[in-house]
């Protein structure tokens, strides 16, 4: 029976991998978790992996490898030089005090660098800031096709900001950085009932303010939500005391859900009724990354865990931004948490996620197969008018839907595929979206 | 790849026109949007008839030689060109039951049994099994049988080569724990379908859509320590399984008569 061995499989691992999970746990994979080997790099099967902050299979290759990057900082007078596994929370560390910081941030200071450029991440300032890649200034590129120097002006740099990891390793990156007046931040809440209202608090937040988000509660017999709006002080003072620090509280891993109807109606209702109409002056890091606070804030959700949702809304549709709003309050789940942002023009990458119009994340318990259908309705609606869904926090898409979403997918497939003609960089979101290679995949045998 | 709420999108049945094979993959493509399936089989007409069917759920359906007699090396090699690297879900229906084996007296009748349900098949499991590990990741469903419990007088060859099936499926279980993708063995017992048709009824009869629902459910519980790797249907089989099991053998015989006269 000598035949029946395991298939010879560029990239097979010994079983006993490490285990790995999305950010909400709702997908798990086993895959070998090892340090950046450019040689191993052109023969091995694998994706890149930063701190596992997104929220699908975007960041392990199951049976393959999931590189990490190096860590370390360069700082220059307006520009950093960092690997690419830079931690940005680490990264400001060391920027604050000198009165520089980056111009975009995510919602959480947890994620890399590279990660934050294959994702070309948006902050809360897209509509003024743009994405982490226009802050990009240069790239030090692992592929299966050698290492290779990239600028923004390369077609390489369009497919690998947002290109989720699917072009190589950013090894390396140079980063634009601006300058940090305070730590702290004049911050506006605004609580509004009705969909339309909450809108317009938004646009008119916009007119004055850097950073502005809405907190929606979705489970009220009305939509109501807050809008928070945030501009970091011109004055001072910059305090070190108040860096980004990592949470000090952490959430265990519980045996079951809290998260349910009534659970996050009550403490919806509490958050609406404890807000006021007011402006205050408060951490920046407070403002910006509330998020940060609290550690292993997924595991509330048991441990089947949560997916999040998250679509653009060209400008121009917001009807259809209402009925995403209604989709998700008709679900037979709670959408627990639910957050609106604006964004501005397109990022620079073939695949970047942002384009004009509002974008609605929403944290879902991953309840079972019949969640992912009523997402694929609101995925249609949202594709029918140039709208998409994010790549980072993906984990239900249908694989036929992300063309139309992406129109740029197939311009960004020959870049990539002139990068790694093998197909050797591969995650299971690729695999799952056929975003590398549509349809069927030869075998491994 | 199996995505964030359970969903698959690439499933393989092995022995593409069994009725309780057909009927797991038929759930998997309405509750899981499976959208490509893959039959592999003997019988090409039959094939293409049971494709069409799952077309109309809204699969992509392609077919697959596959023949449990052949030379193992060529099993396999049919069995690993159905998988590629997406593949979420293996089911393995392929088997026999001879209508009349109750004294094992005929030498060709079981040599053919064994050789389809553990010798083919086995090779099948292997090869499989081998490939999902590589993949680090999916679900191999072995479609084993309560009759494995023990070769009981009135299914002689057939439980005894199911034990044999029954062995190395568990075997792959322990042995792939850990390594991303699993095996999940299932014990039906008495299944109206093509195969039991000229049978008589057994007591706690199910339907292959049973068994369908069963495997669905272990489905939605993902791998770890405490994942299920054995799935009996109903679910009382295994309690009735642990009784034949520890049965005094002329208890048994016994009891197996008495069943056939009322069968008969
Ligand atoms: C609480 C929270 C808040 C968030 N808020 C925002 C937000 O406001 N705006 C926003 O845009 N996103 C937000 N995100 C999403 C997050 O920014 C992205 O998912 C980001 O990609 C995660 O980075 P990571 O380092 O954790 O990468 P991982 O999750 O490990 O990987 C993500 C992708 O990046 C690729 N990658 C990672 N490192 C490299 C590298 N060195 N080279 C090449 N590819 C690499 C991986 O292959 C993968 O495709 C948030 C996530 C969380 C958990
Ligand atoms: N029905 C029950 O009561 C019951 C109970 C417990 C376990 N099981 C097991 O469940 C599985 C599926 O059974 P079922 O009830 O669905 O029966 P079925 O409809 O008769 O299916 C049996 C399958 O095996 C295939 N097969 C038989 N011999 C083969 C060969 N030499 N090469 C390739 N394929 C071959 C058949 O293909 P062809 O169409 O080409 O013949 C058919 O696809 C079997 O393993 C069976 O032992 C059944």
């Amino acid at each position: 029976m000598a035949d029946v061995v395991a298939p010879t499989m560029p990239g097979a691992v010994p079983p006993g991998a490490d285990r790995v999970t999305s950010f909400g746990r709702a997908l798990r994979g086993r895959t070998t978790v090892a340090p950046l080997d450019a040689g191993a790099v052109a023969t091995t099967r694998g994706i890149t992996r930063g701190s596992g902050c997104s929220y699908g299979d975007q960041a392990w290759c199951s049976g393959g490898l999931s590189w990490t990057a190096p860590v370390d900082v360069r700082i220059g007078t307006d520009e950093v030089d960092v690997g690419g596994g830079v931690v940005l929370r680490d990264l400001l560390r060391d920027l604050w005090p000198l009165g520089r910081t980056l111009a975009v941030l995510p919602g959480s200071l947890a994620v890399t660098v590279g990660g934050a450029i294959a994702a070309d991440v948006h902050g809360k300032n897209h509509a003024s800031a743009g994405t982490f890649g226009h802050h990009v200034l240069g790239l030090d590129l692992v592929t299966p096709s050698g290492r290779r120097a990239v600028g923004p002006e390369d077609e390489a740099f369009r497919a690998t900001t947002g290109g989720m990891g699917l072009t190589g390793t950013i090894e390396r990156a140079r980063l634009a950085t601006v300058p940090l007046a305070s730590t702290w931040a004049t911050h506006t809440t605004t609580p509004v009932t009705g969909v339309t209202d909450l809108l317009a608090t938004m646009e008119a937040a916009r007119a004055d303010h850097e950073h502005v988000a809405a907190w929606l509660d979705l489970v009220a017999p009305h939509v109501r939500g807050i809008v928070e709006a945030t501009t970091v002080d011109v004055d001072g003072p910059r305090t070190d005391a108040m860096l980004p620090s990592p949470p000090t509280v952490r959430v265990p891993p519980l045996p079951t859900s809290l998260v349910r109807r009534g659970s996050i109606r009550v403490a919806n209702a509490a958050r609406f009724r404890l807000a006021r109409s007011a402006t205050t002056r408060v951490p920046l890091t407070s403002a910006l990354f509330p998020l940060e606070s609290v550690g292993g804030f997924p595991h509330v959700y048991g441990p089947t865990g949560f997916v999040q949702h998250q679509v653009v809304v060209p400008d121009g549709h917001d009807d259809v931004l209402v009925d995403v709003v209604a989709c998700h309050r008709e679900l037979p789940i709670v959408p627990a948490l639910a957050v609106l942002k604006w964004l501005g023009d397109a990022g620079p990458g073939h695949l970047s996620f942002p384009r004009r119009g509002w974008t609605l994340a929403v944290d879902l318990p991953a309840s079972g197969p019949g969640l992912g259908d009523h997402l694929d309705a609101i995925d249609q609606r949202v594709a029918a008018v140039g709208g998409r869904v994010y790549l980072a926090k993906d984990a239900t898409a249908a694989p036929g839907a992300i063309a139309a979403m992406y129109p740029r997918l197939a311009e960004w497939r020959r870049v990539a595929d002139d990068l790694d003609p093998d197909h050797l960089v591969t995650s299971d979101l690729d695999r799952r979206l056929g975003l590398r290679r549509p349809g069927i995949e030869v075998a491994d045998a | 790849m199996r995505d964030g709420v359970g969903r698959l999108q690439r499933v393989v049945l092995l022995g593409g026109t069994s009725d309780i094979g057909l009927a797991i993959v038929e759930r998997l493509v309405r509750r899981r949007r499976a959208a490509e399936v893959v039959l592999a089989g003997r019988d090409a007409d039959a094939l293409e008839e049971a494709a069409e069917r799952l077309r109309t759920c809204g699969a992509t359906v392609g077919i697959s030689p596959l023949s449990a007699t052949a030379a193992g090396p060529e099993v396999a090699a049919a069995v690993r060109a159905t998988l590629d690297v997406r593949t979420d879900v293996v089911v393995h229906a392929v088997g026999v039951l001879p209508h009349d084996d109750r004294d094992g007296d005929d030498p060709g009748l079981a040599t053919a049994v064994f050789d389809v349900n553990t010798t083919g098949s086995g090779v099948m499991l292997l090869a499989a099994a081998r490939t999902l590990q590589a993949q680090g990741h999916g679900t191999l469903v072995a479609l084993s049988s309560v009759a494995a419990v023990r070769a009981r007088p009135d299914n002689l060859v057939y439980g005894a080569a199911k034990a044999g099936y029954d062995a190395l499926a568990c075997g792959l279980a322990d042995q792939l724990r850990g390594t991303g993708a699993r095996v999940l063995v299932v014990r039906p017992g008495f299944i109206h379908s093509r195969m039991t048709a000229t049978h008589d009824e057994a007591p706690l009869a199910r339907h292959p859509s049973d068994v369908a629902v069963a495997v669905d459910r272990a489905l939605d519980r993902r791998d770890g320590p405490t994942a299920r790797r054995i799935v009996w249907v109903p679910p009382a089989m295994a309690v009735v399984a642990a009784g034949i099991r520890t049965m005094p053998g002329p208890v048994l015989t016994a009891v197996a008569r008495r069943l056939e006269e009322r069968g008969g």
